[in-house]
């Protein structure tokens, strides 16, 4: 499940769609997200990052919608037995 | 402590003995742990509809048959991997000193990511109780949750309750038959070689764990730490990361747990998802939560109205009847004018802030104040402060001295002390009494507009302070991930009691510093003093620095000295001194009762119709029949001084209950800074307020 998590992220995802890949619910999800969040695996992307100056961009993510991406230089996982 | 790694089938049978026991609870934010222990032991813990509700060990006493327990109820946590020093309070609990007893509360609504905590605590060694609760909420979701199931595949007894409701009879019966599980999750081969290679050194299996997946902080030996760090680099040569493997079968299995146990059994959409669309909407939201604030004010004053005035009838008469006591004029006066008409005064605000305590609570559990966070947080980001400090800032408009507390659930330092730093600012309940006296007076027609005016600039001023904070600080954007909890329908047995506990905690909170303000005011006030009393000279000297602001009156100012000591005793020293002896007229037994019965019987009609007018038009005059103190004030000070002195009472320094929370969380040095930048702030606003009227 890790190698899949990290796979899907080395493209921006948002929670709802990680947890539907995944088959999580989008709580279990999130919680997944936030520990690797606490070991510099991924992190979430606020839209101020890619929406450069738009004077919107503050209106746009609902909940669970900000986008996460894997940051990459850390190990990946072994196979999984 | 019994072997973590046996099997269920020969796990050791726990019996509860007739000594005290400690059962500790454990769960996930807002899973209702603080909620499961009102409702087993009768007590009255602090319980809310947010995640950091509980952000210390708190407990009560349960007494049963067998044995006395201690029910600690422990800040929510989803797993032993800590994030907030109050998740590591959890931790450091459980390791350094377990319980005899672990009832760890699952969400319903949310099992499969209770399930992950679950397993990590099976590891622990500990007897254990699964308590899956709000499981009306995961019906009212379409989910089907099968207890047997669960306890059939985990191993631990399980029980069903809906706490908030009292349904929790399953749960002592199911701690009758509590055991050590045996662990559930089976980690890839590597790593459980590597846990069996440490059992010598970390016997605790959960221990071991933490301490492969590079946890800090754990209690163990250096020798222990050395071995760990050896199996550690002896994974990661081999191109595994012990941290990954463990996270890759917890969720798995929790997974799979889920699935066998959860069944969907409708498929309408939650309430939470189509109210969240209006509610949270980027447009619609913000409006919505002005609209909120706005009838949460609304509904206050329109109900308290006529109770405010009952009371203060009562204390009328009451002095009415002291003042044709046959007793020495001295003691006549320090009962009329000191304590009738001084605490009377101040306790006449009584109903005022039970209704603001019972909207707050309602908009608290119903879910709805962590989505007004949630819509704050685009505010929160020009504040530079995480959507999730809105929360501490929304309750310090009910009192400063728990907000400031509730900061800890912030986990960066710099948010915490910018977040404390701006609660002051919030105007909370006991400074409500000023605002509604003197906005009644000055402004009858728009008192509810000017009250919302100075609860918003209250807003904006901690707001500011905490961008210019982090301006000076250099600080980073705070964390951006908000929990937002379902809605609920708070029982209203709930929400009375919340209230009312709140009501009374500022009642005798603030009995004895204003029955020592008022009555050292009333001392001073009637002291032979050359030239007056000590009170009048003091107040007098200080006049002169308040003239900028337009007040003149020493006897304005004076009520500001004690209100250094609480806010409460603004109004009660304003009493004192502005009506004395002449606002009070001896009454007959029987002339006070009549008055008292004809109070009675309008404040009963009066709530009647302002029921009826909590939705019409803003055009009802509000204003209640002015009282003594009300008519003196009014000759006192102009309008704009009058607003001057709102701003004023608003923003200067904090109470002393609050300097002393904030001594606790930012330190005593900073505390300091900020009582002196408050009253800074509150002269520099204050004068400018005065410009605005003519």
């Amino acid at each position: 499940m890790m190698a899949k998590v990290l796979d899907l992220l080395t493209s921006p995802k948002t929670p709802r769609e990680l947890a539907g890949a995944l088959g999580l619910s989008l709580e279990a999800t999130l919680l997944l997200l936030q520990q690797l969040e606490r070991r510099g695996y991924v992190q979430s992307l606020p839209c101020t990052t890619s929406c450069g100056a738009c004077a919107f961009r503050n209106l746009c993510p609902g909940p669970n919608e900000t986008p996460w991406m894997r940051i990459l230089g850390k190990l990946t996982p072994g196979p999984t037995p | 402590m019994s072997c973590p790694r046996c099997d269920s089938d020969n796990a050791s049978q726990k019996t509860l003995s007739p000594r005290l026991e400690r059962w500790a609870l454990v769960g996930g934010p807002n899973t209702g742990k603080s909620s499961l222990i009102n409702a087993l032991a009768g007590s009255q813990l602090s319980v809310g509809n947010w995640a950091g509700t509980t952000l210390e060990r708190l407990s009560a006493r349960l007494d049963l048959e067998q044995a006395q327990v201690e029910l600690v109820d422990l800040p929510g946590t989803y797993s032993l991997l800590a994030t907030s020093p109050e998740e590591a309070l959890v931790v450091r609990e459980l390791l350094q000193n377990p319980p005899d007893l672990v009832l760890n509360v699952l969400d319903a609504g949310n099992l499969e990511r209770s399930l992950v905590l679950t397993l990590e605590l099976m590891e622990l060694g500990l007897p254990m109780v699964l308590v899956v609760n709000l499981l009306d909420e995961a019906e009212a979701k379409g989910l089907k949750i099968n207890l047997e199931a669960l306890e059939e595949v985990l191993g631990p007894p399980v029980a069903g309750t809906v706490a908030s409701r009292g349904q929790v009879a399953e749960v002592l019966a199911k701690a009758k038959e509590a055991r050590v599980p045996s662990p559930k999750v089976r980690y890839p081969e590597a790593l459980e070689k590597a846990i069996d290679r440490l059992t010598p050194r970390i016997p605790n299996r959960a221990l071991a764990l933490l301490a492969l997946m590079g946890e800090e902080n754990l209690p163990l030996s250096q020798e222990a730490l050395k071995a760990v760090e050896e199996e550690r680099a002896h994974l990661e040569k081999t191109g595994l990361d012990p941290y990954l493997l463990a996270l890759e079968a917890r969720y798995a299995t929790a997974q799979e747990v889920y699935h066998r146990v959860a069944h969907r059994i409708g498929s309408k959409p939650p309430l939470t998802e189509k109210l969240d669309r209006l509610v949270l909407h980027p447009l619609l939201g913000l409006p919505l939560f002005l609209l909120a604030l706005f009838l949460t004010f609304r509904f206050t004053f329109t109900l308290s109205t006529p109770w405010v005035d009952l009371i203060g009838r009562v204390q009328e008469v009451l002095a009415g009847w002291v003042v044709a006591l046959p007793i020495p004029p001295l003691a006549r006066s320090f009962l009329a004018e000191g304590l009738v008409a001084g605490v009377g005064t101040v306790l006449a605000f009584a109903p005022l802030l039970f209704l603001l305590y019972l909207a707050l609570a309602f908009l608290e559990l119903s879910g709805f104040l962590a989505r007004m966070a949630f819509v704050a947080d685009r505010a929160m980001q020009w504040a530079g402060l995480p959507g999730k400090a809105f929360v501490p800032l929304v309750l310090g408009f009910g009192c400063n001295v728990p907000a400031v507390y509730a900061t800890r659930t912030l986990s960066h330092p710099l948010d915490r002390l910018r977040t404390a730093l701006a609660i002051p600012f919030m105007a909370c309940g006991a400074r409500l009494p000023v605002f509604t006296l003197f906005a009644f007076v000055f402004f009858p027609q728009q008192a509810p507009l000017v009250v919302l005016g100075l609860y918003l600039l209250g807003l904006v001023t901690g707001l500011l302070t905490a961008l210019l904070l982090g301006k000076v600080l250099r600080a980073e954007r705070g964390e951006g991930t908000m929990e937002l909890p379902p809605y609920r329908f708070p029982p209203w047995r709930l929400l009375l009691r919340l209230a009312w506990a709140r009501t009374q905690s500022f009642v005798q909170g603030a009995g004895g510093p204003i029955l020592i303000a008022v009555l050292t005011v009333w001392g001073l006030l009637h002291l032979p003093f050359p030239g007056g009393s000590p009170y009048a000279f003091l107040a007098q000297a200080l006049t002169p620095l308040f003239h900028p602001l337009g007040l003149e009156d020493w006897r304005l100012v004076g009520a500001l000295i004690p209100g250094f000591i609480a806010k409460e005793v603004v109004v009660g020293t304003l009493g004192v001194s502005l009506l004395g002896a002449e606002g009070l007229n001896p009454l007959s037994f029987l002339a006070g009762v009549r008055a008292l019965l004809d109070s009675l019987l309008s404040a009963l009609t009066g709530t009647l119709q302002g029921l009826g007018s909590l939705f019409l038009p803003f055009s009802l005059n509000l204003a209640p029949e002015p009282t003594p103190l009300q008519v003196a004030l009014k000759e006192a000070v102009s309008p704009s001084g009058a607003l001057a002195y709102l701003v004023f009472v608003l923003l200067y320094t904090p109470c002393v209950a609050t300097v002393a929370a904030l001594r606790q969380v930012i330190g005593g040095r900073v505390a300091l800074a900020a009582v002196v930048y408050q009253f800074s702030v509150a002269y520099m606003l204050a004068f400018l307020a005065r410009q605005l009227l003519p």
